[in-house]
């Protein structure tokens, strides 16, 4: 008995309704489904005989079988549709679809659509190289274990080159490597092993010439995360730029003058509370470079408040700030308490060479009391500064951080099987802004430095 | 994207360098501080200082 032609397509009436059944897969396919009445039939001879009555009616599929598409380079006829759904132990109940796909030359393939997710699958002839529960190995490629879970079919349609039966379970186990998936179905009578590869639904559609397919719901388990492709590179990049940062932190601090340039340090009264005090003129050398001014006071429950000014002798132009250096302790029900310090400080940025006079005029919680205040101010030149470093630091780590955040995200999507999960455009907007708000945070606290 | 992130890396580097060897401190936005401007200065140095 001669095989029959690849290609060649067979028909017959179907015992059961008498429409018109179809097989395209000739002496491959041992079971069909009538397309009118879903009667199983045995077609692995020529008697046909029904082996299920249909009990259910024919579902409406999204690519009809018969519909041939081009996928990968090459031309596939959908020839068998199934649904399956799955349980796992965790009681979560799910449902897929399963389309069989025949070529003559290449053999079978599936489609897999879950949740408007699409997924294109071999099974192997070949063992994976090594599996657990933790994850499998198959040539280069890890894959970390995803889900496992009991599969029943529920639903067949067409033909197939094994026994089909609504009802039959599978326990299955799903590793992934985005947009590769490894899945193992174990039945009583065999194990398989299949590799499937993500497909975007607009591919499948122009494959089929189908019209506009149902959005992807969530994340699918194999589904690629569009942040994967370029983090790892951001990360890289990141890195090289923080190591080059630190180096030119270390540089620019070994260069820095840090020198002292004046210190007034005096004792006031209440009387001279409205005077203005001014030092001595001091040269500021240098190019442009910052302005430290320090002042110390042994305030004890009580206040000083200073209002300082950098005046340039030649332009007149002023550096001013107001300083309160206030300090309060005491003791309470829950103990100790300490609020403020004893010492303040201003930084000038960009202060041009040239003379300088510093002017001050003080008042003080002591006054109040007739009692004197002492302090000390001090004017640093080219003090070395962490602040930009910080800054820098946290602008380089920004969209990495995002990044690295939304690629989380994706991934906390694809792990939970939550739909709603940052899928709104809000969501991604509103972790956006919280990362935002950690870095202003974060800014604030370095600046102070 | 990693190109255009690579520039951004670059203008950070090159913004840290000029901003801190032209005396910029990042921490002087947030110190209690004004900058006068030329002239600013007449009042005090005539008034308390001559």
């Amino acid at each position: 008995m001669s095989s029959p032609a690849p290609g060649s397509v067979k028909t017959f009436s179907c015992p059961g309704c008498g429409g018109t059944v179809t097989i395209r897969a000739v002496g491959i396919s041992i079971t069909a489904v009538c397309m009118s009445c879903s009667s199983v039939i045995d077609v692995a001879n020529e008697n046909f005989a029904i082996i299920k009555t249909a009990k259910t009616k024919t579902h409406e599929i999204v690519i009809p079988i018969g519909k041939r598409g081009t996928l990968f380079g090459d031309e596939w006829e959908v020839i068998g549709y199934v649904e399956r759904s799955g349980s796992g132990d965790d009681g979560e109940i799910f449902g897929w679809e399963e389309y069989l796909l025949y070529n003559p030359w290449q053999g079978f393939r599936f489609l897999v659509r879950s949740d408007g997710h699409w997924s294109f699958i071999k099974v192997l002839r070949k063992q994976v190289n090594s599996f657990n529960t933790s994850g499998a190995h198959l040539g280069n490629t890890s894959y970390k274990f995803f889900y496992s879970y009991t599969a029943v079919v529920r639903y067949a349609l067409g033909e197939f080159y094994w026994r089909v039966k609504v009802g039959e379970k599978a326990l299955v186990t799903d590793y992934i490597a985005p947009p590769l998936q490894l899945t193992c179905e174990a039945t009583q009578d065999e194990v398989n092993w299949s590799q499937a590869t993500y497909v975007e639904p607009e591919t499948i559609a122009e494959a089929f010439g189908l019209e506009a397919l149902q959005e992807p719901v969530g994340v699918g388990t194999n589904q690629p995360s569009p942040y994967a492709a370029y983090l790892p590179g951001m990360m890289k990049l990141a890195m090289l730029s923080i190591v080059l940062l630190t180096i030119a932190q270390l540089i620019l601090t070994e260069r820095a003058q840090n020198t002292k340039v004046y210190t007034l340090a005096t004792t006031l009264n209440a009387q001279q509370k409205e005077q203005v005090f001014s030092s001595p003129p001091f040269e500021l050398t240098g190019g442009n470079a910052n302005v430290e001014l320090i002042t110390n006071s042994p305030v004890d429950n009580n206040w000083l408040e200073l209002n300082a000014s950098l005046a340039e002798e030649k332009l007149q132009e002023t550096y001013q700030t107001a300083q309160v250096v206030e300090y309060y302790h005491g003791h309470d029900s829950d103990g100790n308490w300490t609020e403020g310090g004893q010492s303040q400080s201003t930084m000038f940025s960009a202060v041009p060479a040239g003379t300088y006079r510093l002017l001050i005029n003080a008042d003080a919680g002591a006054f109040t009391k007739q009692q004197t205040v002492s302090f000390n101010t001090t004017v640093m030149r080219d003090v070395p500064s962490s602040s930009n470093f910080f800054a820098a630091l946290l602008a380089l780590m920004l969209f990495p951080g995002i990044t690295w955040f939304r690629h989380w995200a994706f991934e906390q999507r694809r792990i939970s099987g939550d739909s709603d999960t940052f899928t709104n455009a809000s969501k991604p907007l509103a972790s956006f802004y919280i990362i935002l708000t950690i870095f202003a945070i974060i800014v604030a606290i370095a600046v102070r430095h | 994207m990693n190109k255009l992130f690579s520039f951004y890396c670059v203008a950070v580097l090159a913004g840290f360098l000029w901003a801190t060897t032209n005396g910029y401190a990042m921490s002087s936005l947030f110190s209690n501080q004004r900058h006068g401007g030329r002239g600013s200065g007449t009042t005090w140095i005539h008034t308390y200082h001559k």
